[in-house]
């Protein structure tokens, strides 16, 4: 498969990666190259005596170099990569040498393998024990929690904005003790939020409540519909196995990749991909978590299409998943989506009504036009309904300007009555966003 | 949804103060409602979070679009021109990327000469570049095609966009813009430049007479002469030095024709005879004797002199030499511009007016003596090089860059066209040397003047030193990615 430059740059890992990757995409770097339908490979002569040797896994889009460097994909990767896409008809040779072969096959081993894998014996008394201490502490501590909140309702949220940093770190702490890093880092958020900003009142308060709504599911998880319990426990902290959930069967689809958001917060990286089923027409998060110098599993590139088996984490509403393998990457091609903003609505309805904790989810639209509405930005269907651009949103100009006041086929992501557009279908192509 | 904005008023003054009431609510949440307040076992906290908490709910499951029939949205005018290939638009990135103007101003020639435009999602980006690069404007634009101008109607950052007409700009725009359209008019139709400065002249304060009166400088001549004139009754002195300044620049003003008829009765040619009447020389004699109008000194003329070198008369001569253009001396002299550069040259007296001559050459952009005297003067005058054409600024630049390199470099980035290789090679030799003061904005602002053949020879330039060669080292890759960009750009359009 042939990338965009466009796609391949949404893999860079930062803007120097990509700067350095741009000079590698220069035939005379390149010792040797060449590339089939299963890979891409080349030596680049690097300051090292011998050249580093550079492989992509066009299939699975898995990158593997023998430089030094702690990022990823390294700039030789990116720089092959792109190369390919500008000249292809350079890589005349098609033989994979032993050193690409031998990773491509032992990929394929390494899944297979990690299939295979046996689970260890469970010592399922002892599980239970350290199950039961958890579930005290958690009780414990939103026990606790439920007291700071009703102090903060009765006081009023007047007084909020007054609160020192520690006054929000303090009970942040003790949810982690109380083993409930979920609450801790929503007692955090709420700490963060900018009591400058017009409307931090209603914002503060719906974080609020979704705590108060977490503590007292948590205190009823018995007589809780089982997926409700899944996502309460998951916003609380309580980690889903990956491993049995791999050992469970996915859905097989062709998941169009409508987005890539990175976040990073401390040495953390987070890296959020959006995914369609051209099929089975569900939408999935993958997240992706890496700290400095760690390799992300796979690699996604906007607009692209992966054939993959995916397993959805347990919830009332389906949409985080994991990857359980992935056969081959295509580019993408434009799919029917929501008619108008009804249907989206409609549909957010139906997922609060299983699930109070429903976050930002994306929708692709068939026809939305940006337009100006009483000095702000809305997003228009061709019912002429309109719905607010969320703020601040960086990629105005640019969709304004593909669009020339014309509706076109859009990607969102957003909840309620705010969405931001991702991606665009222009001409038979998806433009990211 | 106003139960959720009455929740939000009671929390922020607090449960323990105010309380939810039913009439609040209807339907459903009022049921609600009923239902939560009448719970014995909940405290009033608790009571008002269980209410909030079913309003949200309600709120988040009821959202809905707004309708807007009344938004009338404008559509972007279809393009004549056609879009620029892919590979153009992915160097153009990378140009953009590199934030190289040198580059971008390449491309956009390119883009311009095929007429052709940038394809759409590239508008925005080229928009800004041209709010903060005026000298760009018109090529960006140029290659932005119709959607620009669609796009600055949202944007008041962008309103340089021609949108509004030059009529609308000059009546209605700030001062840069009002400059802005007086200074493209001068080049492309002083008639009218001049039509609309006279129109809103009375209107005018003296600050922006004296700085739209600056813009009239490009490309001014004789049309201009009678306004100009009739602006010396100018009450604030700001607006008459400019008018001075401009009409200093214009041969058949009144001002020079005074200096002119001075320095006809100061410069004599006489014809002398020596070596006992066997050779006759030409000489030329200065007499300020006949007294002067008063008139010439309020003209900026200074009656006694600050140079050592010259007197009093020689010096106000050398002030008026240099304000009238050097065809007066062939006419008054009858000589050609060879003798009279001769004439200047060989007299010891006279030599030290040579620089009037040249500082006339350059006030009345006189291309004809800049020739002349980098052909018949023995000394090189570098201030002359703008003045030359390409070839002869090319030769001179070679000539004398030894004795002038810096200077000789800083006016080879002002050339209009590619340098020559040899010329390259003596500056790179110089800029190798030098890396610390010349660093990659040098190379990125003039890549378009450095030629594709010299890419083979930068290692060549390597200077012995240790410390400057690792220097050189990274700029050449440097400067080779550049010269990689500028190639691709001419196949990219082909």
């Amino acid at each position: 498969m042939k990338f965009t430059e466009e796609q391949i740059f949404e893999l860079a890992p930062d803007e120097s990666s990509k700067k350095a990757g741009k000079e590698l995409a220069n035939p005379g770097k390149w010792v040797s190259k060449g590339a089939n339908d299963a890979a891409l490979w080349g030596e680049c002569q690097g300051s090292g005596s011998k050249p580093y040797r550079t492989q992509v896994d066009l299939a699975n889009l898995a990158f593997k170099c023998s430089c030094p460097s702690r990022k990823f994909p390294c700039k030789h990767g990116l720089g092959l990569l792109l190369l390919h896409a500008r000249s292809s008809n350079l890589f005349t040779d098609n033989a994979m040498p032993d050193w690409v072969n031998d990773w491509i096959s032992k990929r394929g081993d390494k899944e297979e393998k990690s299939r295979e894998k046996k689970d260890k014996p469970v010592d399922e008394a002892a599980q239970a024990k350290r199950q039961q201490a958890r579930h005290q502490k958690v009780a414990d501590g939103t026990a606790e929690l439920l007291l700071w909140i009703k102090d903060i309702i009765r006081n009023g949220l007047l007084n909020v904005p007054e609160k020192g940093a520690q006054f929000w770190e303090n009970m942040a702490k003790r949810m982690v003790d109380a083993q409930a890093p979920g609450l801790a880092g929503m007692i955090r958020n709420v700490g963060s939020i900018n009591f400058y900003n017009e409307g931090w009142p209603g914002k503060f308060l719906e974080q609020i409540i979704k705590m108060y709504l977490l503590i007292s599911g948590y205190k009823n998880i018995d007589i809780i519909d089982a997926e409700l319990q899944n996502d309460i426990k998951a916003f609380i902290g309580f980690t889903q196995n990956q491993d049995e959930l791999k050992a469970q069967e996915g859905i097989r689809d062709e998941w169009f990749v409508l987005a890539k958001q990175l976040t990073q917060q401390d040495q953390l990286t987070t890296e959020s991909i959006w995914l369609y089923g051209t099929h089975s027409k569900r939408t999935a998060l993958v997240l992706q978590f890496s700290v400095r110098g760690q390799v992300s599993e796979t690699s996604f590139s906007a607009g692209t299409v992966i054939d993959a088996e995916l397993v959805y984490f347990k919830s009332s509403c389906p949409l985080r998943a994991l990857i359980k393998q992935q056969h081959e990457t295509k580019m993408a091609v434009q799919l029917p989506g929501y008619k108008n903003w009804h249907d989206v609505v409609s549909r957010e309805t139906e997922m609060n009504s299983v699930n109070p904790f429903i976050d930002q989810h994306p929708f692709m639209l068939d026809a939305l036009n940006l337009v100006e509405y009483n000095q702000e930005w809305w997003l228009q269907d061709d019912g002429q309904k309109i719905m607010r651009l969320a703020k601040p949103y960086g990629n105005l100009w640019t969709l304004l300007s593909i669009s020339g006041g014309k509706p076109l086929p859009m990607v969102v992501i957003g909840k309620e009555d705010e969405y931001y557009p991702v991606g665009v279908w222009s001409q038979n192509k998806y433009t990211i966003l | 949804m106003k139960s959720w904005n009455d929740i939000t008023n009671i929390a922020l003054i607090g449960a323990d103060k105010m309380q939810l009431t039913v009439d609040e609510f209807t339907g459903e949440l009022a049921e609600a409602f009923g239902q939560i307040n009448s719970a014995p076992s909940l405290d009033k906290e608790e009571q008002f979070l269980q209410l909030a908490s079913v309003a949200y709910n309600f709120r988040q499951s009821g959202s809905t679009a707004i309708t807007s029939q009344s938004i009338k949205s404008s559509v972007a005018p279809i393009e004549e021109n056609g879009y620029c290939g892919v590979p153009a638009v992915n160097i153009l990135k990378d140009i953009l990327d590199e934030n190289s103007m040198g580059l971008l101003k390449i491309w956009l020639d390119e883009c311009g000469g095929k007429n052709n435009i940038v394809t759409t999602e590239i508008v925005p980006a080229l928009l800004e570049v041209a709010a903060a690069q005026k000298n760009l404007r018109t090529q960006i634009l140029a290659c932005c095609g119709k959607r620009a101008a669609w796009l600055a109607g949202f944007n008041t950052a962008w309103n340089f966009v021609g949108t509004a007409t030059d009529d609308e700009m000059w009546n209605t725009g700030t001062a840069e813009q009002r400059k802005l359209v007086l200074r493209q008019l001068c080049l492309t139709d002083r008639q009218r430049a001049l039509a609309l400065l006279k129109q809103t002249w009375p209107d005018e304060n003296a600050n922006s007479k004296a700085e739209l009166l600056k813009q009239l400088a490009v490309n001014h001549g004789a049309d201009d002469l009678e306004w100009l004139e009739s602006l010396q009754q100018e009450k604030s002195q700001k607006v008459k030095d400019q008018v001075l300044e401009l009409l200093k620049q214009i041969p058949e003003s009144a001002l020079v024709k005074q200096y002119l008829q001075v320095l006809r009765q100061a410069l004599v040619l006489k014809k002398e005879k020596s070596l006992l009447g066997i050779i006759s020389k030409t000489s030329l004699h200065i007499d300020l004797s006949a007294t002067v109008d008063d008139q010439v000194f309020i003209t900026g003329i200074e009656k006694l002199s600050n140079k050592k070198e010259f007197t009093d008369e020689e010096y106000v001569v050398y002030q008026l030499l240099h304000g009238v253009p050097l065809s007066f001396l062939e006419d008054h002299l009858s000589l050609s511009p060879e003798n009279i550069i001769n004439l200047f040259e060989k007299d010891k007296h006279l030599k030290k007016f040579i620089a009037a001559l040249v500082l006339s050459v350059a006030r009345f952009k006189n291309e004809r003596w800049a020739i002349f005297l980098m052909q018949y003067s023995a000394v090189f005058y570098l201030d002359l090089i703008p003045l030359l054409p390409l070839q002869q600024k090319l030769y001179y630049s070679k000539k004398f860059f030894d004795q002038h390199e810096l200077s000789t470099i800083e006016y080879a980035t002002q050339f209009e066209s590619e340098w020559d290789v040899e010329l390259t090679k003596l500056i790179f030799g110089y800029l190798a040397k030098n890396p610390y003061n010349f660093n990659r904005t040098f190379y990125n602002n003039n890549i378009h003047l450095i030629p594709l053949a010299i890419a083979g020879e930068l290692e060549s330039f390597a200077p012995q030193e240790e410390y400057l060669r690792t220097m050189w080292s990274n700029t050449s890759e440097y400067i080779l990615k550049l010269l990689n960009l500028k190639s691709q750009i001419a196949k990219a359009f082909i």
